[in-house]
């Protein structure tokens, strides 16, 4: 078990590890490793950023790398810029080509990032290679006037050791902060699960293009610091294969541990150095090493570097209630809302229309999920949709959410909603839960929660902490509040189901849709989750229900729309509908004519 | 004049084939892209000139089988090890964990057979045939052969045997697959080989056209995978039509606008495909949508 003093002794033998060459006067060639291994921490960094946090491949680090260096280089020897602002314009102007990337990663994705990322890497070295005029060709550029601080020491490496440390370190301190907040939140929920991400409100298209942003800005520094410490930009070092390297460093890491990366990085340029006599081997090693490490030990040195950042990376976590003596503590959050229930007298159906879908149709391949379907959803209702499998049900919430395009109109309230990106649609106040839940896995119950919340941006007060508030008071509204530092992929069916609902709910939004919210619930809990309905119907939700369990639907809907094939065939109250012939034939297949020359023919049960 | 350059962006567009068909049959079994497909070319060359052909002194056709068989052999065992593993793996890992595997085998080609350039002679000579107005090198008509007979081959066993379809249920589900009595692990291991085939088969033809170095496997493999992105992700079909499109076009382009930017030209292909058409030119319906 850790102590608490173990920590602060770790950090301080750390910091005094990092201190120690320049005080045994280590000779200048391992300082200069060193150095590297520095401003390498500060390119894989990008690299974590955009590939372990975000989920981006990328393969073409180096290249951003190298755009960088000989950008820095440029402004410094052509435009007679002072280094630092050099160095700041570099960034930018990298930053401008991660803004395209992330422009680029929207439509190109997996794969095909991977090998876009690659190409454009290569494409960098044959320009850089090739166009002498600007570049200096495969020389490169020579000559560039390094940094130089006499008072730190005589030879540069010696004079950049504690500059360039502090750097990488303020490099990875603002990485820190920015991970635990909402920035990193969004990042880490497009990784795990991007379709959840936009359904809950996650602007995918703006989180990756931070993520490239990042990704290109600590590359850009990286390079910058490069060649102002060594003084010179060749082709040569910005190939595919240092591109390679960096993931490497970011796999040693651990994917998505930003302190394992730095250890990560002082591991690959450090060790060669340290184990010359095995120079021939080395690569090969790192290569397998790779595959071992993914395939046996996914968390890599991320382990040593998640303990020590400790309370940085997860912020301060309060206390949250022990967990009950019932396995999900659904009982309490029914009796509650019954007794809310009582004071508020729900208003079903005021007349007046939330939802209106219209003609809406959608094919996939040869298939029709939904052949203009029409129906309208009243303020303060729970409707159900129901349906034998494969009618359309989960298409027609899909629709609703903006996961799937589909040709018709949806209208909420009075505005159209089909065909707009998931995450307006979530701003708008609709929210969901998915058939087979999708937490993020990685990230904890409270962030899961707290990802969907979208506090208002008025200057008083924290953000973080409205939303931390909220996302807590949601988990108690569920019953699952004692799991809120629980990660999202270590819970049962039954607890995640409760965790999802609770991250539909945060925002209290105007419509809610459910895919299914009583699969994996114990017979016992499904009645409570009736119950909750009605609570949050009372709190002024409207609710649109997909359920197989008849039962369940004749208990909590005030009406039922009918769905099969992808047409509706039924829309009514509950009892009407299941009277209807269309929805037994449906379900039950056609009644079977009486036949009575067959002697062991029944006639079959009505339904 | 182009007729030439067409004629050997021909025979370049097969060897591209070659490759973007060991992806599509990977990719259809193992639902995992191979970014070390272009380091097996690379190994199988070394395995090829430096021991079949110049220390043990075998004839041509004897090397070549050995070699293939060496690489049948070595596929296999690494797809038990590594890539039969990264099925149930992120897209994101698979990939990382491909491309370390790529480097650990060109460093031990690098390892075991040295830095220097091997040279090698086509047993064939380097006589040229005159093809109505073309001349054209021996070695190309070879390699169009070949990869034609090899094409036609697997042509005719996908078509007139379920194997085709024992593949594609493995890629699916697994688990599925071995319930319904699939030699699963049999399955990923023979299709893992026969890819290891092609590239043996792309390293023996490309011998004689580039000197045998570690470096020379690596951009063919890229270029195969992005023929196989613009003839439609895993198709096999596609494979073949998009290694011939690119290779026509790199030489083609190349002859008239740039040949300082040759290698450039596959991925600015690339690039237009992905944004205008990025189901490729002949589709599979099971395609990487990701």
């Amino acid at each position: 078990m850790t102590q608490t003093w173990m920590r602060p002794a770790a950090w301080i033998a750390v910091l005094a590890a990092l201190a120690l060459p320049i005080a045994l006067d280590l000779n200048s060639y391992y300082l200069h490793v060193l150095n590297l291994a520095w401003i390498f921490a500060i390119a894989a960094l990008g690299l974590q950023v955009a590939t372990g946090i975000t989920g981006q491949i990328v393969l073409g680090q180096a290249a951003l790398v190298g755009f960088g260096a000989y950008a820095t280089a440029l402004f410094m020897m052509r435009l007679s810029l002072p280094w630092y602002l050099a160095l700041v314009a570099a960034m930018l102007l990298t930053a401008a080509v991660g803004v395209l990337l992330g422009a680029v990663s929207t439509r190109i994705k997996g794969h095909y990032l991977a090998i876009v990322t690659l190409a454009l890497n290569e494409i960098f070295r044959m320009v850089a290679l090739n166009e002498e005029w600007l570049t200096g060709g495969p020389m490169g550029m020579r000559d560039i006037p390094t940094l130089s601080i006499p008072a730190l020491g005589d030879t540069i490496d010696r004079q950049l050791y504690f500059p360039l440390l502090a750097l990488c370190f303020a490099a990875y301190a603002v990485t820190v902060f920015f991970h635990r907040a909402r920035t990193g939140r969004n990042m880490r929920a497009v990784r795990d699960d991007e379709i959840a991400a936009e359904a809950m409100g996650v602007d995918s298209r703006r989180v990756k293009t931070i993520a490239f942003v990042v990704c290109s800005a600590w590359a850009a520094l990286a390079g910058g610091l490069y060649v102002l410490l060594v003084g010179f930009a060749a082709p040569a070092n910005f190939t595919v294969f240092e591109s390679i390297k960096m993931m490497l460093m970011v796999v040693l890491g651990g994917l998505g541990s930003i302190a394992g990366t730095f250890l990560g990085a002082v591991v690959i340029t450090v060790l060669p150095e340290a184990l010359r006599g095995l120079q021939t081997y080395y690569l090969a090693a790192f290569g397998i090493g790779v595959v071992a490490i993914l395939l046996l030990a996914p968390r890599g040195l991320g382990v040593v570097g998640d303990w020590l950042l400790g309370a940085f990376l997860t912020g301060k976590r309060e206390p949250v209630g022990e967990a009950p003596a019932a396995p999900l503590n659904l009982g309490a959050a029914a009796a509650a809302a019954a007794s809310a229930l009582r004071a508020h007298v729900p208003a079903p159906g005021a007349g007046e229309a939330l939802l209106r879908v219209r003609g809406v149709s959608r094919s996939f391949g040869g298939v029709k999920a939904l052949n203009e379907v029409a129906f309208d959803l009243q303020r303060g209702e729970i409707l159900g949709l129901i349906g034998p499998n494969g009618s359309g049900k989960s298409t027609m919430i899909n629709a609703c959410s903006g996961t799937v395009g589909v040709e018709g109109s949806i209208q909420l309230g009075s505005d159209r909603i089909d065909n707009l990106a998931p995450w307006t649609i979530h701003a708008r106040g609709v929210s969901r839960i998915f058939q087979n839940v999708r937490l993020w896995e990685s990230m904890t119950v409270l962030e899961n929660v707290m990802v969907a919340h979208r506090a208002p941006r008025d200057p008083a007060g924290s953000r973080e902490a409205r939303s931390r508030a909220a996302a807590l008071e949601a988990l108690a509204s569920m019953g699952v509040a004692h799991l809120a530092h629980r990660r999202g992929g270590d819970l049962s069916f039954g607890q995640s189901r409760l965790v999802e609902m609770a991250r539909a709910i945060v925002n209290k939004p105007r419509l809610l849709l459910l895919d299914e919210p009583a699969a994996g619930l114990r017979g016992g809990l499904i009645l409570e989750l009736s119950q909750i309905l009605q609570h949050l119907r009372a709190q002024g939700m409207s609710i649109l229900v997909v359920e197989h369990r008849i039962k369940l639907v004749m208990n909590m809907c005030d009406r039922v729309v009918v769905l099969n094939l992808g047409d509706k065939i039924a829309d009514g109250r509950p009892a009407e509908v299941m009277d209807s012939p269309a929805v037994i034939e449906a379900y039950l297949g056609e009644r079977i004519p009486p036949e009575p020359a067959a002697p062991l023919a029944r006639e079959p049960a009505p339904a | 004049m182009l007729g030439q350059v067409i004629v050997s962006g021909l025979a370049m567009g097969c060897i591209y084939a070659l490759i973007a068909l060991g992806y599509a049959y990977v990719w259809n079994t193992m639902a995992i892209v191979n970014f070390a497909a272009g380091e097996f070319l690379t190994f199988s060359a070394f395995v090829f000139v430096a021991t079949f052909t110049t220390s043990l002194q075998l004839p041509f056709w004897l090397a070549a089988v050995l070699t293939a068989a060496v690489m049948a052999v070595l596929g296999a065992v690494f797809s038990r090890l590594v890539f039969a593993r990264l099925q149930r793996q992120k897209a994101l890992v698979a990939i990382i964990a491909t491309v370390g595997f790529g480097i650990f085998l060109k460093e031990m080609a690098r390892i075991i057979y040295g830095p220097e350039p091997l040279l090698y002679t086509s047993p064939f000579g380097d006589g040229v045939v005159a093809l109505g107005g073309l001349r054209v090198p021996v070695q190309q008509i070879v390699i169009m052969a070949v990869v034609v007979a090899v094409m036609a081959l697997q042509y005719l066993v996908l078509r007139y045997t379920t194997i085709g379809k024992v593949m594609r249920a493995t890629a699916l589900d697994r688990e599925t697959a071995l319930l319904m009595g699939i030699p699963v692990n049999r399955v990923l291991a023979g299709t893992f080989a026969f890819s290891s085939v092609l590239a043996a088969l792309a390293g023996i033809l490309l011998a004689p056209l580039f000197y045998v170095t570690t470096e020379m496997g690596t951009l063919v493999g890229l270029k195969g995978f992005v023929a196989m992105i613009i003839g439609g992700f895993g198709s096999v079909p596609g494979a073949i039509l998009g290694g011939v499109l690119l290779g026509v076009a790199e030489n083609v382009g190349a002859f008239t606008i740039s040949s300082t930017y040759k290698d450039a030209i596959a991925f600015g292909l690339l690039l237009v495909f992905l944004l205008v058409r990025p189901q490729g030119l002949l589709p599979e319906r099971n395609a990487d949508r990701a």
